[in-house]
């Protein structure tokens, strides 16, 4: 088997072991060692370096990381607005890498949807709220029936019934971002793509648009994958992978359990992810508070392998 | 009301209605332009033709049918009656009959003249020949001054002994007749017997009638009619008139003159209402009916007195060949305007679905991003186009045709319009988002190469250069095809080559003009870094930096302001050219030619001299009275054919001084100190002095006229004079050598100047002091040249299209820097927030004008000079100046600088007043805008 298949293998197999998705089925995002370089004026700019993510289908995924992290060139990657330069990644048993333009369009319509931080981008002004959700099913030639249907059950699903004939200017920024989301969802799509939905809109506006991501991922089965600097967004979702310098570093995952009393108590555990080549990224805030730099002494125990700085004090350098 | 909402929702997008309101409004203006030119030059065609036919002469644009009558023996003669049927058959069967009204046409019958006989000898022994003449309508082409029609009966006397019946007609004559025959009222003409045993006939004048507009075709159609004319040899001539006589009288008259032989006219004028289409079917027509079987039924159908050798004919060729000809010559610069205004007007076009589909941008990213393929991309613009630049271009054309009365409705010039305005957009669209799709498609290539590619760059090099070649293949075919090498027939020709011209001209210098210009502004940017002051480095540098915008807006604006200055090129031409020929024509301000052998005496001269508005006179000697040769110079051996003009040199130069000619070499044609003048000092025309030069023969020249020769030395060459103002080959002679020929050569003209010459007073004198004189203005001369049809109503064209081509280089330059609008209020929003004063900001705005003026004025300069150089010889416009040389095109500075004065003035207004909106704007809003954008 190549790679990739056993990768796509032993996610399975981890899958059945823990988080949402269907017993046995295979994961919804894959990348394996996603490489993509920029060039421009003769520079080079590597913004992912061989990056490695899986996410199952149903789950609810948050993706944080500096500026300049990567984090925005990988969504558009994944949403086929662009190509990696190398590496593998595999939607919904599409081969990014392998489309044509014809097949990148449908994969386009049919199975990403697009949720852009301004709401200007993710909605035509001079359409209402309903033909707007009806648009990405135009483009898909839906019957007129069909659509009309689509587009009220949406709209009803995310709260937005009252407003589907009013047009984009008259609906509050909530209200706009909502309806994006179901216009990123009217062609059943397998994964939802969000970059920084709520960058935008104040608390309040931004906690009623994650909750109308979580009806979708809820009630849609949809994969979520949300890149956000929005600490509210992370704290409720059950994922949460950091990028860093192009490559996945930590992972944080959180799980409710219940504790002596009877009362739901959230766990959060942060794990720092370990590429197929075994390299790790160690946290920014370990680093510095043992000051560790240039090598590491490692240790094999046991249960655990230690990690030392590479020169204690007193010692030669 | 909903759906109509939502309808205008959808075709207005989210762009909002302002690519919409350009596009309607360019459309609008470009269907106008489009259709208004071919109707507006059909229309003037028209016109011109009217005028030419109402100018032309009667005959000349008649159709005319003429047989021969044989009446027989024992039959009947052709009555008045049956001629008017036979009239209205041919007139049936003409080609746009409804262009011949009846009631102008007439017909008539000749009868061969016959000597009048005299008691007394006619005056100056010249014998008088009088032919009967039958005419319809003569009622309404004559005005009775004494008695009355002829409309009564033929008084017949029967044979008696030894004496022949006698037949008495009554007859009109009209005043000249009567002069000339010496009768009056009641008079009777006896004009004997035409053979033995005919009857003896006579001639009753019944009335005198004066001839009612004595130019049209019922009086010049047989001159004799309205006044006796002189005709046969000079020796011995004779008076030939003719008398009316009335319709009743034809039997008669058939009787009397034995049967002769008569001749018959039916006249069908034309109308002056004619479309000029109809000028050549009209030809084809009777060409065709001149072969056709009415012209045998008719001669059937005359009967017994039948009819032959019956021939159809008009002159309308011969009679509009000079006005055909100059429509021709008009016709040519025409087509390059209208061409070159739908080339710029569709350039426009494109420019502006350009910018709808920049507008659009965000709107089909989107659809993009959502899964819309290019085709669903490109039926959203299409069906938007059409909701949107459909209607503003039945708006204009409807509009265009409501303002142009008559002509044809330009069926592919707005096919073509249509075209533009619904697929470019579209198509740009489509291309934009799919060289996107390729990018980001082969985003994975080996080279690695992301985002700007600049691939496309050669591509469009070689694309440039190989528009360059074609243009200037072209352009060059054209200039050998006009040029002196190629026939005179192809002058004035309106080839699909000359027609484009205009276009190919400017696709030529736009192209490397564009690429060139930044070079010199790069060198400006560096040398005023060096200065303080941000706003000259950063303008200049920015202008070298950036395009002019595509080479669209440049070629466009190139194109229209090109075509401006044509139009005021070919009117100043014109003018000029004709203020030349009139000079070419008369050679001062007026000349006097005396007749046969007379001559300018001095006291004629002396008496033309004091006519008030004469400034200078010269009396002068031409050989040939038709101009052509009458001399010969050579040594001998080798002889040149040359005219002669001989002048007094002083009041010779003194009057050429008058004239734009350059000054008369007074002292070249002195007598030498000696008295000497055996060898006359003579000047030659430069075509002389070349051949003398090649042969080498420089003495013992001698000059021959009429038997006489003298030696003469060539003192200098002279290329135009007003004694020889058409130029050729001409030997000028000082009026003192005369004295040494046998017979002397008298002056036959006399050259007059004198910028406020009062032509009534210079007519009188010359009658007086040179009876049978004829006198030429050359004011009248170029009135005439100016008031040629066609000229007088393509100069309201040129007019019009200047106006037209001033117009698109407007738009042009607005939507050249409407394009650039956005990077432009970027940059100010960030000057402005680094701490750029506001009149910094708007002064700076302003170089943006500099790439698109640089590039306007160097292209448009060019351009012109190449047009000038091209198709100037190609036009054939020298028709209507009358100079024999073509005439040159060449823009007078005014022309050039004003249009390019314009554009700057507009250009420079427009960032004035955007800088200034923009330094209004608060800077927080501004930048936080861009961030949205």
């Amino acid at each position: 088997m190549t790679g990739i298949d056993d990768l796509i293998a032993d996610r399975t197999r981890a899958a059945r072991a823990s988080g949402p998705g269907e017993p046995g089925s295979a994961p919804m995002i894959v990348c394996d060692r996603l490489v993509r370089i920029f060039s421009a004026a003769g520079i080079e700019t590597q913004a992912l370096q061989g990056l490695d993510l899986v996410l199952q289908p149903g789950e609810l995924t948050a993706l944080v990381g500096a500026s300049g992290s990567g984090k925005s060139t990988l969504l558009n990657i994944l949403a086929g607005l662009d190509l990696p330069t190398g590496g593998r990644a595999v939607v919904d048993g599409h081969d990014l890498l392998s489309m044509n333009v014809k097949e990148r369009l449908a994969y386009r319509r049919s199975t990403v949807g697009f949720l852009w931080q301004q709401t200007s981008r993710n909605l035509l002004g001079h359409l209402t709220a309903a033909e707007n959700v009806q648009l990405p099913m135009e483009l898909a030639k839906l019957p007129r029936r069909p659509r009309k249907q689509r587009a009220d059950e949406l709209l009803e699903l995310l709260g937005l019934a009252d407003s589907a004939d009013r047009l984009v200017p008259e609906l509050s920024g909530g209200q706009q971002q909502r309806a994006a989301i179901a216009v990123a969802l009217a062609n059943k799509p397998g994964v939802l793509l969000a970059d920084e939905p709520t960058g935008e809109l104040d608390t309040e506006t931004a906690d009623e648009v994650f909750d109308a991501l979580r009806t979708a991922n809820e009630q849609t089965g949809v994969t979520v994958l949300i890149v956000t600097h929005d600490a509210m967004v992370t704290e409720h979702v059950n994922r949460t992978v950091a990028i860093r310098d192009g490559r996945i570093s930590t992972e944080v995952l959180r799980r409710t359990a219940t504790d002596e009393q009877g009362m739901r108590v959230q766990h959060a555990q942060e794990y720092a992810v370990l590429d197929r080549a075994g390299r790790l990224q160690l946290p920014g805030d370990f680093i510095d508070a043992l000051d560790l730099k240039d090598r590491v002494k490692l240790e094999l125990e046991p249960d655990h392998i230690g990690v030392w700085p590479g020169h204690q004090a007193g010692e030669d350098s | 009301m909903n759906q109509l909402r939502r309808l205008q929702r959808l075709v207005l997008g989210e762009a909002g209605p302002a690519p919409a309101l350009v596009l309607v409004g360019v459309t609008l203006v470009i269907a106008v332009i489009v259709t208004v030119g071919p109707r507006a030059l059909a229309a003037a065609d028209t016109r011109a033709t009217r005028q030419a036919v109402a100018r032309a002469f009667a005959l000349d644009t008649a159709v005319q049918v003429t047989a021969y009558l044989q009446a027989r023996p024992a039959g009947g003669v052709l009555s008045a009656p049956a001629i008017d049927v036979l009239g209205e058959r041919f007139g049936a069967a003409l080609p746009r009959s409804a262009l011949f009204p009846a009631p102008q046409r007439w017909a008539g019958v000749i009868l061969p003249s016959r000597m009048v006989l005299l008691a007394t000898p006619p005056p100056q022994g010249r014998p008088q020949l009088m032919e009967a003449a039958y005419r319809s309508r003569l009622a309404s082409h004559c005005d009775v001054v004494a008695g009355s029609l002829p409309t009564g009966s033929v008084l017949i006397r029967p044979a008696a002994a030894g004496r022949p019946a006698t037949f008495t007609f009554p007859v009109a004559l009209t005043p000249g007749a009567a002069t000339i025959f010496r009768v009056r009222v009641g008079s009777i003409l006896d004009l004997g017997q035409v053979g033995s045993g005919a009857p003896r006939v006579l001639f009753k004048v019944a009335g005198i009638v004066r001839p009612r507009r004595p130019a049209s075709g019922f009086w010049q159609n047989d001159p004799e009619l309205s006044a006796p004319l002189l005709e046969g040899p000079s020796v011995s001539p004779h008076w030939l008139g003719a008398a009316f006589v009335g319709p009743g009288e034809l039997r008669a008259l058939a009787a009397a003159y034995n049967r002769e032989l008569e001749r018959v006219t039916w006249f069908f004028p034309l109308s002056s209402r004619l479309a000029a289409a109809d000028v050549a079917r009209i030809e084809t027509g009777v060409t065709a009916l001149a072969s056709g079987p009415v012209v045998r039924k008719s001669e059937v159908a005359s009967g017994d007195s039948f009819l032959t050798n019956t021939a159809i004919s008009t002159g309308l060729a011969a009679g509009l060949a000079t006005f055909e000809t100059q429509w021709q010559r008009t016709a040519g610069a025409d087509s390059v305007l209208i061409v070159g205004l739908f080339a710029a007007g569709v350039a426009l076009l494109l420019i502006c679905c350009g910018l709808a589909a920049r507008a659009y941008r965000p709107e089909l990213a989107l659809l993009r991003v959502r899964g819309g393929s290019l085709g669903q991309l490109a039926r959203r613009t299409f069906a938007r186009s059409c909701c949107i630049a459909a209607p503003a271009l039945a708006a204009g054309c409807l509009l265009a045709i409501a303002v142009t009365p008559g002509g044809n409705v330009p069926v592919v010039l707005i096919s073509l319009t249509a075209l533009v305005a619904l697929t470019a957009t579209p198509v740009i669209c489509v291309l934009e988002h799919r060289k996107l799709a390729s990018q980001s498609n082969s985003a994975r290539a080996d080279t690695g190469v992301d985002a700007v590619r600049r691939r496309g760059s050669a591509r469009r090099l070689v694309g440039e250069l190989a528009v360059l070649l074609a243009a200037a293949a072209v352009l060059a075919d054209l200039r050998l095809r006009g040029g002196p090498q190629a026939g005179a027939g192809s002058a004035g020709t309106t080839g699909p080559y000359l027609s484009a011209s205009a276009v190919l001209v400017a696709a030529a210098v736009a192209l490397p003009v564009s690429r060139v210009y930044r070079g010199p502004l790069k060198l400006l940017a560096s040398a005023a870094s060096i200065r303080r002051g941000a706003v000259g480095a950063i303008g200049l540098a920015r202008a070298a930096a950036m395009r002019a915008g595509s080479v669209l807006p440049a070629l466009t604006l190139m194109l229209g302001l090109t075509l401006t200055v044509f139009s005021a090129m070919v009117l100043t031409t014109v003018s000029t050219g004709q203020l030349a020929g009139s000079w070419e024509r008369v050679g001062a301000d007026a000349a006097i030619s005396v007749s046969g052998t007379s001559s300018v005496s001095a006291g004629a001269l002396h008496a033309i001299e004091r006519t008030a508005g004469v400034r200078h006179v010269a009396a002068v000697y031409v050989g040939s009275s038709s101009g052509g040769p009458s001399a010969t110079l050579g040594d001998g051996r080798l002889n040149r054919p040359v005219s002669i003009a001989i002048v007094d040199p002083r009041p010779y130069a003194a009057l050429a001084a008058d004239t734009p000619w350059p000054t008369f070499p007074v002292r070249s044609l002195a007598r030498s100190a000696s008295g000497s003048s055996h060898v006359v000092p003579v000047l030659v025309s430069p075509g002389i002095s070349a051949q003398i030069a090649q042969a080498g023969r420089h003495r013992g020249l001698s000059l021959a006229e009429y038997g006489q020769s003298i030696r003469v030395r060539i003192a200098g060459t002279i290329t135009r004079t007003p004694v020889m103002p058409a130029g050729g080959d001409y030997v000028l002679l000082p009026a003192w050598a005369t004295s040494i020929l046998t017979t002397v050569p008298s002056s036959s003209e006399a050259l007059v100047t004198g910028p406020h010459l009062n032509m009534d007073a210079l007519r009188a004198t010359s009658a007086r002091v040179l009876p049978g004189s004829r006198i030429l203005f050359r004011r009248q001369v170029l009135a005439g040249l100016n008031a040629s049809p066609a000229l007088r109503l393509s100069e309201s064209l040129y007019v019009a299209g200047a106006v037209a081509a001033a117009l698109v280089s407007a738009l042009a330059v607005l939507f050249s820097l409407a394009m650039s609008a956005r990077s432009r209020a970027s940059m100010l929003t960030r000057l402005g927030a680094l701490g750029m004063a506001r009149p910094q900001t708007v002064l700076l705005g302003v170089t943006e004008a500099v790439p698109l003026l640089v590039v306007a004025t160097v292209g448009t300069g060019v351009c012109v000079w190449l047009l000038a150089v091209i198709v100037g010889p190609v036009l054939g416009l020298n028709t209507f100046t009358g100079t024999l040389e073509p005439a040159a095109l060449a823009p007078t500075w005014l022309d050039l600088v004003v249009p390019l004065a314009g554009a700057a003035v507009l250009s420079v207004a427009f960032l004035v007043i955007d800088g200034v909106l923009a330094a209004r704007r608060k800077l927080a809003v501004a930048l936080r805008q861009e961030e949205t954008v």
